[in-house]
């Protein structure tokens, strides 16, 4: 695949041009937003690997740009920035240093799904995804939090602690919790509403799921309805 | 028509988010009920034709897109006899005013 490198660090850039080039791809490479945007002027990309942050701007913002499937990779990424990049198409979020098995199976999801819509892929037990780091990106409200549950009993008790959530954020949490082998959620509160993750490998479109799928979406904003898991999305009540 | 003494009538509150051990009857007060999760669809079809009372319009909401068998009063009052869950003919008051269109959201308030 013609692949648009975008990353500011030399020996990252470098490291990761040469490992694409082994798997066989043609490969672009760029350090900040303008040069990217030049390449792809010149030669535009099938699929684009970039940094989040760059010294002109933010990686996420060029990749949708360019309207191609896309990876992330970030040594900063918060929460927030993962919800925008697989609203736009992120294939997968990768944080840094970035193992170079997860950029190949990205990078084969990509090569099986292309004309199809991407697939989100989200490792959220990988705790930098989540962790609330003081970037620019995250709000001054950004509030993260992870339950984590043996039983029903325990997952009761810990929803119940979160004080501020609305009845309808409670019924969201108590539903994600009741689905089969789900054991954790990832809880993104900011000024705008509520986000909850649950990383647990579900096939939605199974009758069984129907139900507890509807009483999340009456309750809920947006879904994100994934074999990955679900996010669910509750915007404040004004 | 003194409709408590004549079925037996069981009576929900709270959230029913969470998976728990509810009293069954045939007659079900849900007045005092503000929210339920769907681990009770699953109650509900396993037990069959019930009737609920007072349920909050949201909950009836719910229900209803879930396809349960139940019986919808605004009131206590307003269960006959003949709407005991159980019986097998003729269309019952419950459903002659949902058929008709006479249910109001003010009726779940009594």
């Amino acid at each position: 695949m013609k692949i648009l490198l975008i990353e500011d660090e030399v020996a990252i850039r470098s490291a990761l041009s040469r490992a694409l080039g082994r798997w066989g791809h043609d490969v672009h490479t760029a350090g900040s937003l303008a040069e990217a945007r030049e390449c792809a002027q010149n030669d535009p990309p099938e699929v684009v690997v970039t940094d989040l942050k760059l010294p002109d701007g933010s990686g996420l913002d060029v990749a949708i740009e360019l309207g191609q499937p896309f990876v992330l990779m970030s040594g900063y990424g918060s929460f927030e920035d993962a919800v925008e990049a697989f609203r736009n198409g992120c294939v997968d979020f990768l944080t840094k240093p970035v193992a170079l098995q997860q950029l190949k199976s990205a990078l084969h999801r990509i090569g099986d799904r292309r004309g199809s819509v991407p697939t989100v892929v989200v490792d959220c037990d990988d705790v930098s995804l989540v962790r609330p780091c003081a970037t620019s990106f995250a709000t001054e409200t950004l509030h993260i939090q992870r339950l984590q549950w043996d039983d029903l009993v325990s997952a009761q008790a810990q929803v119940a602690t979160i004080a501020e959530a609305s009845l309808r954020c409670r019924q969201v949490l108590a539903e994600l919790a009741q689905v089969p082998g789900a054991n954790s959620v990832a809880i993104n509160r900011d000024n705008q509403g509520w986000r909850f993750w649950l990383p647990v490998q579900v096939n939605w479109d199974d009758p069984v799921h129907s139900d507890r799928r509807q009483v999340i979406e009456d309750c809920a904003d947006r879904c994100w309805w994934r074999p990955q898991g679900v996010m669910v999305e509750c915007f404040h009540e004004h | 028509m003194n409709t408590e003494a004549e079925h037996t009538v069981v009576t929900w509150s709270g959230d029913l988010l969470w998976p728990q051990t509810l009293p069954d009857a045939a007659v079900i007060d849900c007045s005092q009920v503000t929210a339920v999760g769907s681990w009770l669809h699953a109650w509900l079809r396993q037990r069959g034709q019930r009737a609920l009372v007072g349920a909050n319009p949201s909950i009836r909401r719910q229900l209803s897109a879930a396809r349960l068998p139940i019986l919808w009063y605004a009131t206590l009052q307003q269960v006959p006899k003949a709407d005991v869950p159980g019986r097998q003919h003729g269309v019952s008051h419950g459903e002659r005013a949902l058929l008709l269109g006479e249910w109001s959201e003010e009726d779940s308030h009594g």
